[in-house]
């Protein structure tokens, strides 16, 4: 019986699917190492695996349309933050920057002329995520952007990482509460929920920083005085197109 | 990997003590290799004992409980606090004094103890910040805050002011070769020897004045024109010390000697060079006072000095001395003035004082503290006379703004206006019963300075107290259990001062939960060691010197008790250019996190101190 739960437990399912995909399609070196290296087992604790914190700065939200601005990532590993192996690029992107996210971002055109061509930082983001798993803030712009990339440069189909949204995490604190002040799901607003400190400049590193700092504070809280193995984990397995 | 700012962390850090205090690059460095984690509220830190795993921790938000082993509560920080200094020490074993326990949620900074070494030693000048050893930061904390170069001139040393180059003749020198010397050195003064002894000083002027005016043989002895039995000054007295002998005796310049070695001179040349002279103004303008009325107007003048010795950063124990020169030459200048009232003194006697003024240490809240010692064979009539003088005078002091003491220890109250039998008499009995005599109301006299009048009996009392406590052994152990039955606090902590109990206090009495703390230690030691001096710092080092302490325990001594002093000295600075009466009552609210740790580290040594000294003197 627990074998066939085992079976059925999503964690186990996407290992298949990185299994069949690497059957299935021929991709490069890096993609396989990164869809070969292990899954978390269901018997890890979660504390003590590793993760990267990434956030990814856009022009909007439909790849297609919208740009790659800039991309930020720290690890995490041991329930620390590593702020020496933090990363932060902008991307040189031919589209011209509206107005509108510059006020957001802080981003220009000329800071871009100085950015790396887009492979480059995404293929250096891939190389640093084996052995990891994902931290964003609302998956849906990351994943969207992701997949457009790898569709884009290698002609595959969304590569079936593991990640955690720590939106989806906070709301799921609240699923059975209703009340108006929870309605604010922006990271800035949350974190101030949990006493975090105010992190006022915008930029992809920060927001990533930001990001990892709240996946801690959840885990705790959704962990606190539980057993905290991997199987207990709610990942974020939701498929963006 | 490259590495990249994270401006947020960056600020942060910037502002806090000791971060501040580097370089922006350094910071930046320092910010790249930090470690962000969470603690839920109840977890403990695990301390590794592995040097990779040793961190300087930051709190960034939240607030943290350190406690010792044996359960006492060691420390409560907030954000901005740090802690972990003790883990940086490299001689420190593994096992750690004590745990950290989150006591809210809380987000942490750490900074790994080897990327800190290794930017320190790209940056040497800022290791001492982050000493594990706790007299190295505070060292490093009172550099920060004294820096010499704003000094005064008045306010330092003679050796550091005065000439090296100095003639020395024998006392059979013919004139001649000894005004030679003099052009060749380039020194205006010769000191003249006998037999390795100073006999006497001569300088340019005195040749021009006693050789060549009078018409006198080149060749004769110097000893014929030398002026004899010469002043001179130590090569550690203040240079406003110095000065203000030249002024008194009217001399334009000083060897400087220590013991029968003659090592330089001082002269008004090397005063005039730098002009912070408002002190020794002062002081001449006291010295010609000639009333009350007179005297109260230099209060304000009074001020300005304290608040510019303040403000120019001079540190504690020489501002204690300034502005103790200065009550000094009031008091005296007030004896003077009644003695013209009341007629001369019928006897012998001697005006004493007592408290922080005999030990040096005066401030802007300093009341007085004195007495006098009358000749035993003092009539009645005579003690009427003396009784008046000092109403008088005492009066006239309150109205230059040196308070009545509330304690009444002064000349003024009959029980302090006695013969010297008496005197010797009343402290033979608080020698032998201590715990019989309430002993807070008579140390203030276990410290005095002779002042005014015949300094012998001083002299002759404080032998008879140092042999009285000698043969007594009670008396230093009730000192002890006395002196530490008030605990320094433990650190402030959310804007209220923490103590040893855990409770909170909303202020901060600075002089009754610390530096009285120390100065009562100061005087166990002192009196125990014997030592003739009755400045705090000077007893720990008599102590020292008579391994009644350890250099390490000395070290750290002082750098709390200057860090202390420093604190107070600048709140009264405050309040004094804010209009308000000065206190010793500071509001934490105004700790930045630099005095905040400073302070942390400056309670936890006297705290140790006060264990140390409880076991010394078995009490």
């Amino acid at each position: 019986m627990r074998r066939i739960l085992q079976y059925f437990h999503p964690l186990n399912k996407l290992k298949r699917e990185r299994e069949c995909y690497l059957n299935k399609y021929q991709v490069p070196d890096n993609i396989k190492a990164l869809l070969s290296s292990p899954l978390p087992g269901l018997d890890e604790d979660i504390f003590s695996l590793d993760y990267l914190s990434v956030d990814f700065e856009t022009s909007g939200f439909d790849p297609k349309y919208n740009s790659l601005l800039s991309v930020g990532y720290l690890p995490l590993v041991n329930q620390q933050l590593l702020l020496s192996e933090a990363v932060e690029t902008l991307i040189n992107c031919a589209e011209n920057i509206k107005a509108e996210t510059a006020v957001i971002n802080h981003i220009v055109p000329e800071m871009l002329e100085q950015g790396k061509p887009w492979a480059e930082v995404l293929d250096a983001l891939l190389d640093e995520l084996v052995g990891k798993v994902l931290i964003v803030h609302g998956s849906i712009v990351e994943k969207r952007f992701l997949n457009y990339y790898i569709a884009q440069q290698y002609q595959l189909p969304p590569l079936p990482l593991l990640w955690v949204d720590t939106l989806q995490m906070e709301k799921s604190l609240h699923a059975y509460k209703d009340s108006a002040e929870t309605e604010d799901f922006r990271l800035g607003s949350i974190r101030a929920r949990h006493n975090l400190p105010e992190y006022a400049a915008h930029g992809a590193l920060v927001d990533s920083l930001a990001t990892g700092e709240l996946y801690l504070v959840l885990l705790k809280k959704c962990f606190e005085g539980t057993d905290s193995s991997v199987r207990h984990m709610k990942f974020d397995y939701s498929r963006v197109f | 990997m490259p590495q990249t700012l994270i401006p947020n962390v960056h600020d942060f850090i910037a502002t806090i003590d000791p971060f501040d205090k580097l370089p922006k690059d350094l910071q930046r460095k320092i910010a790249c290799c930090i470690k962000i984690t969470y603690l839920a509220k109840g977890e403990q830190i695990q301390f590794g004992g592995d040097q990779e795993l040793r961190y300087l921790y930051v709190i960034r938000t939240g607030s943290m409980e350190q406690r010792k082993h044996n359960g006492m509560l060691r420390a409560k920080l907030g954000p901005e606090d740090l802690f972990g200094f003790t883990f940086l020490d490299k001689h420190k074993e593994s096992q750690q004094d004590y745990n950290a326990i989150a006591i809210e949620n809380t987000l942490l900074y750490l900074v790994p103890h080897s990327d800190l070494l290794r930017l320190l030693e790209e940056y040497p000048d800022f290791a001492e910040h982050f000493a594990g050893n706790v007299q190295v930061r505070l060292h490093s904390a009172l550099d920060v805050v004294w820096s010499d170069s704003e000094k005064g001139i008045f306010v330092k040393k003679v050796s550091e002011v005065a000439s090296d180059k100095i003639v020395v003749a024998d006392s059979s020198t013919p004139i001649r070769k000894v005004a030679e010397e003099i052009m060749a050195v380039c020194s205006p003064t010769a000191v003249i020897t006998e037999n390795g002894e100073i006999v006497g000083l001569i300088t340019d002027r005195d040749m021009t004045k006693r050789v060549i005016v009078a018409g006198l043989d080149y060749n004769r002895p110097v000893k014929e024109i030398m002026t004899p039995n010469p002043l001179t000054i130590g090569p550690n007295d203040l240079v406003l010390k110095a000065s203000s002998i030249m002024m008194q005796n009217n001399v334009r310049s000083l060897p400087v000697v220590e013991g029968n070695k003659v090592l330089g001179v001082l002269t008004t040349t090397h005063l005039v060079r730098n002009n912070r002279i408002q002190a020794v103004f002062l002081i001449e303008k006291i010295k010609y006072a000639n009333s009350v009325a007179d005297l109260t107007k230099l209060t304000p003048e009074r001020q300005a000095i304290f608040e510019a010795l303040v403000e120019g950063k001079v540190s504690g124990d020489i501002i204690g001395h300034v502005m103790t020169m200065i009550m000094d030459a009031y008091n005296r200048r007030l004896l003077q003035i009644a003695e013209g009232h009341f007629g001369k003194p019928p006897c012998e006697f001697a005006w004493i004082v007592a408290g922080s003024h005999a030990r040096n240490e005066v401030h802007m809240l300093s009341d007085q503290d004195n007495a006098i010692i009358l000749s035993d064979d003092a009539t009645s009539a005579d003690r009427i006379y003396f009784q008046g003088v000092a109403m008088w005078v005492c009066n006239a002091l309150d109205a230059c703004a040196y308070p009545l003491c509330s304690g009444k220890f002064m000349a003024v109250n009959p029980k302090w206006c006695v013969p010297l039998k008496v005197w010797k008499a009343s402290y033979s009995k608080w020698v032998a019963n201590p715990e019989y005599e309430s002993l807070l109301n008579v140390t203030v006299f276990l410290e005095t300075r002779w002042l005014y009048g015949n300094e012998s009996f001083n002299k002759e009392l404080q032998a008879h107290l140092f042999s009285s406590i000698k043969s007594s052994n009670v008396f230093l152990s009730s000192m002890v259990r006395d002196s530490v039955s008030v605990s320094p606090p433990l650190g402030i902590f959310n804007s209220l001062v923490l103590e040893k109990s855990g409770e909170n206090s909303k202020t901060l009495n600075i002089k009754k939960f610390a530096i009285n703390l120390l100065v009562d230690l100061a005087r166990i030691y002192g009196l125990s060691s014997g030592s003739e001096k009755a400045e705090t710092m000077a007893r720990f080092e008599h102590a020292y010197e008579h391994n009644l302490l350890s250099e390490d325990m000395l070290k750290n001594v002082q750098g709390s008790f200057q860090f202390l002093t420093q604190v107070r000295l600048s709140h009264q600075l405050s309040a004094l250019q804010e209009g308000k009466v000065p206190d010793n009552n500071i509001i934490p609210e105004t700790f930045g996190s630099f005095e905040r740790k400073h302070l942390k580290d400056a309670f936890r040594i006297i705290a140790d101190l006060q264990d140390y000294t409880k076991l010394k003197f078995n009490s």
